[in-house]
């Protein structure tokens, strides 16, 4: 009873329960919609939800880096202009490389891709942890100036290149679920393992919570802080890559474009606080399966394109005000201490069902 | 220690600023070069009023206009490139710095259509003909001689008219749309649905915006296919949404120019290349290269001979790998 009641509580479970009454409404659309299938010609597992997986994969890597970065109580705008610096380099490192078509090529575009993203993630590491700048002004100026480096390196082209290594990133699979995802979950678990099987997590979270208390009890923000800008700008990198692998083409003006307002979203419907002081790794990577399912369901529904945000911002704010503790009490009854387990649960799923289907019609 | 830092504060103060001038001076030298060559010889002096880097589109235009006023052609271009591609203030300024220079045409392509009608009546009473290129302004027509510039309705209605002619029985088509609410977006729809209207078998799946880029492109195909095995045509609105459609198709294992045929507007190099490897079935070029037919109006201008109020660049139109290869060789692409 309190157990289910805990996860009530959890922000990420509405998460579920929205990507749940998603798949749902696409299901009741057509019911193959679940469906798995081999496709003869490829020979690979093809269906709507590994589309979902694979398309998740870039908002699952900038969603995490943002974790971090919101935890101490910052924010990082340049995440969708890093994706385009990350994929800029590796489409332009493939075009001009002699032998593009070998994995040392790829190698090398993606190491390249890394290290310019480590510089600047450690130039908004500076502005905000040294000059003192507030990060939400750092980090647009850095959105601003990543995009103008990601046109200076392609000298303002849409650059292609090939590389069948590099586009199996996006277009392969292991095990039947696309490489990138694959790739991206492996990345969440070994940060995971990282913040919380040391004490990084919890100092980060200090930080965020206080960071007069958590230099006196001997944190230095610093390093901390020069490394959460670090890895959320490697990460959205990583997740540039991701995006260009799908069609092995960078547009310097559309790859990661507003993708840093995607990462928000998927961080703060996970319930980390926009507040910091403390993260889940776990609700923002349910965060961005959600908005990737989002983003598939419109295309799948066929809502016109004017339509689109209105639909997107219905759903978010249905989420959002779920996720309110204000709001939930309101709803399901004010102090009911012995509600039973299930039905607060079987309401709202009913509740929000129509609520997504009126706008949908 | 504190005093040899603040000198070393106003030594670079004081360089940075002999820098600047000297900066200055250089550009000044080189305009003063440039009317003292035009007071010497009868070149005529065009000032362009541009918007500078936007992209690949906006960079083979200004290449055009350049190449085509050259001095053997017996002018004297003065290029003014905005400070960024929506930032009309200096263009303003250039084009006021154009009249008092009295030069004797000015080329404009105004990064906003509105607030030009003052500028272009004091080159009205100066007696120097403007002419727009491209982009149309909101103002009267007797302020400007012509405009030249490419039709999105009629670039998107070859589009049709290719797609007409390759299924004469019609096709279940899907429409890639670039950004929504964008006049290009309305227009190129206008221009297609205008062509293929009136014709029988025509059944459109659908329409979504792919943003303009390839990998959305990409994204709303391969949902689209796999609730609609039987498309059979895909318009996309320009080049980068075609080749990510194509991805698409090939990704759903089947073949794009046999199962799916795709048709794009712009005639970019990436899309020439595509359709030269066969992914693509049709280019319609969202023409550039129109300097020669600026430097026609300007004469005729200069000669006061009539000249039409708009001036339609015709496109290209590529629908074959071989069509592909020789405008690539031809440097058609941009």
């Amino acid at each position: 009873m309190s157990r289910v009641k805990t996860a009530l509580r959890t922000p990420w479970f509405w998460a579920i329960v929205g990507i749940a009454v998603l798949l749902l409404i696409n299901t009741i659309k057509n019911p193959a919609y679940l469906a798995l299938s081999v496709n003869p010609t490829t020979g690979l597992l093809t269906g709507n939800l590994l589309d979902i997986l694979r398309v998740s994969a870039p908002i699952i890597m900038i969603a995490l880096g943002m974790t971090f970065v919101i935890a101490t109580e910052g924010i990082d705008l340049s995440v969708g202009s890093m994706m385009a610096v990350g994929g800029a380099v590796a489409m332009q490192t493939l075009s001009t490389l002699d032998d593009p078509t070998s994995v040392g090529a790829m190698l090398a575009a993606i190491g390249l891709a890394l290290a310019l993203a480590i510089v600047l993630g450690a130039v908004n590491g500076l502005l905000v942890a040294v000059v003192g700048l507030q990060p939400f002004i750092s980090t647009l100026i850095m959105m601003l100036a990543a995009r103008g480096i990601a046109r200076v390196i392609t000298d303002g082209q849409n650059t292609n290149a090939t590389n069948e290594p590099f586009r199996q990133l996006a277009n392969g699979q292991i095990l039947g679920l696309p490489t990138s995802f694959v790739l991206a979950i492996a990345i969440v678990v070994t940060i995971a393992l990282v913040m919380r099987r040391t004490a990084l997590g919890l100092m980060i979270e200090s930080i965020g919570i206080n960071p007069k208390a958590s230099r006196l009890a001997g944190i230095r923000p610093r390093p901390i802080l020069f490394g959460v800008y670090i890895l959320s700008a490697a990460l959205a990198a990583v997740g540039g890559l991701f995006s260009v692998s799908e069609v092995m083409t960078v547009s310097v003006s559309g790859t990661g474009n507003l993708m840093e307002l995607d990462a928000i979203l998927a961080v703060v419907i996970g319930g980390t606080s926009l507040a910091g002081g403390k993260f889940s790794i776990l609700g923002s990577t349910i965060g961005a399966l959600l908005i990737a399912t989002l983003n598939k369901t419109v295309l799948f529904l066929g809502i016109p394109a004017a339509a689109t945000p209105a639909f997107k911002a219905l759903v978010i704010i249905v989420l959002v005000l779920l996720q309110s503790e204000r709001v939930r009490s309101f709803v399901f009854g004010r102090g009911k201490p012995s509600g039973t387990p299930t039905s607060p649960s079987t309401p709202a799923g009913t509740e929000s069902t129509p609520v997504t289907k009126e706008v949908v019609a | 220690m504190a005093h040899s830092k603040r000198m070393l504060g106003i030594v670079g103060f004081i360089g940075a600023g002999a820098l600047a001038l000297g900066l200055a001076g250089c550009a000044g030298g080189g305009a003063d070069a440039g009317d003292s060559g035009d007071n010497g010889s009868d070149l005529t002096t065009v000032g362009f009023v541009a918007v500078g880097p936007e992209g690949g589109w906006r960079d083979a235009n200004e290449q055009a206009i350049k190449d085509a006023f050259t001095e053997e052609a017996g002018f004297d271009l003065k290029y003014a490139p905005a400070s960024s591609p929506t930032d009309q203030k200096s263009q303003l300024d250039a084009f006021s710095t154009f009249v008092n220079d009295e030069v004797d045409v000015i080329l404009l392509t105004a990064t906003e259509a509105s607030g030009w009608e003052d500028s272009l009546e004091l080159a009205q009473e100066a007696e120097i003909p403007v002419i727009l290129l491209d982009r149309g302004v909101d103002a009267s027509d007797d302020l400007y001689v012509t405009r030249i510039a490419p039709d999105n309705v009629a670039v998107a209605a070859t589009v049709g008219d290719w797609a007409l002619e390759t299924y004469p029985e019609g096709a279940n088509y899907y429409t890639l749309e670039g950004v929504p609410g964008l006049s290009v977006v309305n227009e190129r729809n206008e221009g297609f649905e205008a062509a293929i209207s009136g014709a029988d078998g025509w059944n459109k799946i659908g329409a979504q915006t792919a943003n303009w880029t390839a990998d959305e492109g990409k994204s709303v195909i391969e949902t689209v296919l796999k609730e609609n095995p039987d498309l059979q045509f895909i318009f996309a609105q320009n080049d980068e949404m075609g080749i990510g459609a194509a991805a698409a198709v090939t990704a759903a294992g089947l073949v794009p120019g046999t199962d799916v045929k795709i048709a794009t507007i712009d005639g970019t190099t990436p899309a020439l290349e595509a359709l030269a490897a066969g992914e693509l079935s049709f280019v319609a070029q969202y023409n550039p290269f129109f300097g020669d037919l600026a430097v026609d109006a300007v004469n005729d201008a200069l000669a006061g001979n009539d000249v039409e109020k708009t001036i339609i660049v015709p496109g290209e139109t590529f629908d074959s790998p071989e069509a592909a290869q020789a405008a690539i060789d031809a440097g058609k692409g941009f």
